[in-house]
């Protein structure tokens, strides 16, 4: 079998073979037998085995050798000219700590997905629209933005239209809403503080199939139970 | 007087390689054959230590090799000197005449002495 990195193995093996033979076929034709002009050939060239070693560390550990060197001419160099060391070291530095915070931002904004199950099958929901949808939007609250080329992006819905898009989606698709999120001051064993407040629906957990770390989150029935309002907190 | 290998000077393997293929490309027997010739039979290297010699200096670029036919129609690598080759021959058989003239001279003196 022969592989790219026994080329230089085989083309020694060739060589010595080729030298081996030049002189037993000497031997030959002075007249010994050939088994006995091989082994003298291979005394007279003085240990072939040996010999292919000492062609392979000569390859072999040359590099470690090089480097060696390189890297004290380097260290040299660098002892020599501090300024242009340190510029070179800062600069790097900079470099490499500027990459690192803009990676770790982008990973965080742009490629981390959402801790749930199954982050790929969360959608926001939003519509685009020439003019503002009364239908679809009227009464909803949101955020509202325009594209730039005449449209406008928002992402508020009104209660007809979320109902109409849970009938549609009949089971196949779960649907949350949220609202505003609002200050609000709260205290608790005697110490107060200030929140944000966001309403949102009963499915709310639902749709991304995550739990309370401690307790409960809202159970679909306590929806007939209008006018008391349960309280989801999140921990900072 | 037979030198083996041991007995050449270190070193001197390098010069007597770059000086064979001088002027013409040989292999490796070849030029066993020709160091033993132009020495009058003295310098018999030890044929293998040819090899690592020869390896080394292709890598430190005083030499380069080519599979060619050799005389008995087999394929053979052979070597020929580069450039840089030549100009270390002339360095080595500069610095080798140097150090073989004054040797010479304090035998010599030596000589003159007793």
């Amino acid at each position: 079998m022969r592989w790219p990195w026994t080329k230089q193995d085989s083309e020694l093996d060739r060589e010595i073979n080729f030298h081996l033979d030049q002189i037993t076929a000497e031997y030959v034709a002075a007249g010994v037998t050939e088994k006995e002009a091989r082994r003298l050939a291979r005394i007279d060239f003085g240990g072939p085995e040996q010999i292919k070693d000492e062609c392979r560390d000569v390859s072999r550990w040359r590099w470690l050798n090089d480097l060696g060197q390189d890297l004290r001419f380097g260290w040299r160099m660098m002892r020599k000219a501090p300024v242009v060391t340190w510029a070179a070291a800062l600069s790097l530095a900079l470099g490499i700590g500027a990459n690192t915070s803009i990676f770790s931002l982008m990973e965080l904004v742009l490629w981390r997905s959402l801790p749930v199950p199954r982050p790929e099958e969360l959608v926001l929901v939003n519509w685009q629209a020439r003019d503002f949808p009364q239908g679809l939007a009227k009464g909803g609250a949101g955020h509202m933005f325009p594209t730039g080329d005449g449209d406008d992006v928002g992402d508020m819905f009104s209660l007809d239209a979320v109902q109409k898009f849970q009938r549609e989606a009949n089971g196949k698709a779960l649907l949350a809403t949220y609202n505003f999120s609002e200050r609000v001051s709260c205290s608790y064993e005697g110490r107060s503080s200030v929140a944000d407040e966001r309403p949102v629906d009963d499915k709310f957990f639902q749709v991304p199939a995550v739990n309370a770390a401690a307790g409960r989150v809202f159970l679909p029935a306590w929806r007939a139970a209008a006018g008391d309002p349960t309280v989801a907190l999140r921990q900072e | 007087m037979d030198l083996k290998r041991s007995d050449l000077l270190q070193g001197t393997l390098d010069l007597l390689i770059l000086k064979t293929i001088e002027h013409r490309p040989l292999h490796g027997y070849a030029m066993a054959q020709r160091i033993l010739e132009t020495s009058r039979e003295v310098l018999a290297v030890q044929q293998g230590s040819l090899y690592p010699a020869l390896h080394r200096l292709e890598r430190k670029g005083f030499i380069q090799a080519e599979w060619r036919e050799a005389e008995s129609k087999r394929m053979a690598k052979f070597y020929s000197l580069t450039p840089s080759g030549r100009t270390q021959l002339a360095e080595e058989m500069d610095q080798w005449q140097r150090y073989a003239r004054a040797i010479q001279w304090v035998l010599q003196a030596e000589g003159a002495a007793s």
